[in-house]
């Protein structure tokens, strides 16, 4: 599908969790990755709604050496928070689709995740990965781009 | 001492699920989808006790008396930890760099006593806003243009990045390590300064107001409160520092009465 810029959508379906050190690991070990990426690292304090606790975004700045990689491993559309020119320079050199989630809603997030499907490197904590899948999950596409998934514009 | 323990549980739910100021921060969100979803995260936090950012961060706990001792101050910061560690995402790492490994559930917080106020307050300092706190120290000759021109480039560089809507506190004065504590300690405490800096804050409030502070790039400011704190200083080394707090405004002070 392809994402246009400059609107909202909620997105069903299959994505991973990923941040820091797990996401490093993830490209030295070039393991495949999900076409939709959310920068995140969970409280894994979960409950039946939440299973893995609260989960909102982290900062995309702190991921740009590792953005060229996530597109070679498979990775077309990455959510996270917040934008600067070295984020945008960084997203348009690799023509990555970026959706914007707001920092700190981490709870609202938290209850987006219907099921954890698969976790890698658990030792490293919030840092882990996470395959999951989310209902109804917003944000706002900074840059749109051609992505495999269900989304859905809100009005 | 009781009245400090009977705080604690009351104190970590507001940082956590429902701080008092997170409303106030929704006034300076322009879009309407963010607004709804800033709502809902207030809504799921206080009703599933579901940390409201999940970035539970780094805590100072700040405990102001005039006559606790050593042991005691020891026994509620252990019993804050204990509260705290029962929701918190083990964030923290033993140490920088060399030889870490996780704190899991036994993360602990920095203290700070304040014996000119009676009562217990704790501030969230999450990654988010961390990452872009400023300081510098100006030489005495400096003048108050310069130091507002650094703060402008730096909260437009920067503000949008901090989890908006932020709250900016700046201290002035002091030392180094004195400025970054005030600065953080504007958000328990708000703004002190002398009449005489009123009209260049005010100044600095509007030209801080009319920056590009917008986490979806669609030029808006977000920026809600903006604090400044003015100390004593030395005559040669004038040190500035910011801090950021982002829309959850986890920072909580409860008073107890002499």
């Amino acid at each position: 599908m392809l994402l246009s810029s400059g609107v909202w959508v909620k997105y069903t379906g299959e994505m991973g969790i990923a941040r820091d050190r797990g996401l490093q690991k993830l490209i030295e070990e070039h393991q495949v990755l999900p076409s939709v990426l959310f920068f995140a690292g969970p409280t894994l304090k979960g409950n039946s709604k939440a299973p893995l606790g609260s989960c909102g975004p982290t900062s995309i700045s702190r991921m740009l050496p590792f953005l060229p990689s996530c597109k070679d491993l498979g990775v077309r559309l990455i959510v996270s928070k917040g934008m600067s020119k070295d984020v945008l320079n960084v997203l348009q050199e690799t023509n990555l689709a970026y959706g914007i989630a707001p920092g700190g809603a981490g709870a609202f997030y938290g209850v987006r995740i219907e099921r954890v499907l698969k976790r890698k490197y658990e030792e490293l904590g919030p840092e882990a990965f996470f395959l999951i899948n989310v209902k109804e999950f917003p944000f706002y596409v900074f840059l749109g781009g051609e992505v495999d998934g269900y989304f859905e514009q809100i009005q | 001492m009781q009245e400090y323990l009977d705080k604690i549980d009351d104190l970590v739910k507001l940082l956590l699920f429902t701080p008092t100021r997170a409303q106030d921060s929704l006034n300076v969100v322009h879009d309407a989808c963010f607004k709804a979803i800033l709502d809902n995260d207030m809504v799921v936090s206080s009703s599933l006790k579901l940390p409201l950012c999940q970035d539970t961060g780094v805590v100072t706990l700040f405990v102001g008396h005039d006559c606790l001792t050593k042991g005691q101050i020891e026994t509620i910061k252990n019993c804050f930890q204990a509260q705290f560690n029962l929701f918190a995402r083990p964030s923290m790492l033993s140490s920088p760099f060399i030889e870490q490994h996780s704190l899991e559930d036994m993360q602990m917080c920095f203290l700070e006593e304040l014996r000119d106020v009676r009562g217990i307050g704790a501030i969230i300092s999450g990654a988010g806003t961390e990452m872009h706190s400023f300081l510098k120290v100006y030489p005495g000759t400096s003048d108050f243009s310069t130091v507002k021109k650094d703060i402008l480039t730096w909260v437009k560089e920067r503000g949008a990045l901090a989890c908006p809507p932020v709250h900016i506190s700046i201290a002035m004065g002091g030392t180094a390590a004195e400025a970054c504590k005030q600065s953080k300690m504007g958000f328990l405490f708000g703004s002190n300064m002398p009449q005489s800096f009123e009209d260049e804050y005010d100044e600095l409030v509007t030209s801080i107001k009319g920056l590009e502070v917008d986490p979806l790039g669609k030029r808006g400011n977000w920026v809600g409160n903006v604090f400044l704190r003015v100390l004593p200083t030395h005559i040669s080394a004038v040190p500035v520092s910011m801090s950021f707090m982002c829309w959850p405004f986890r920072a909580e002070w409860m008073e107890i009465a002499s």
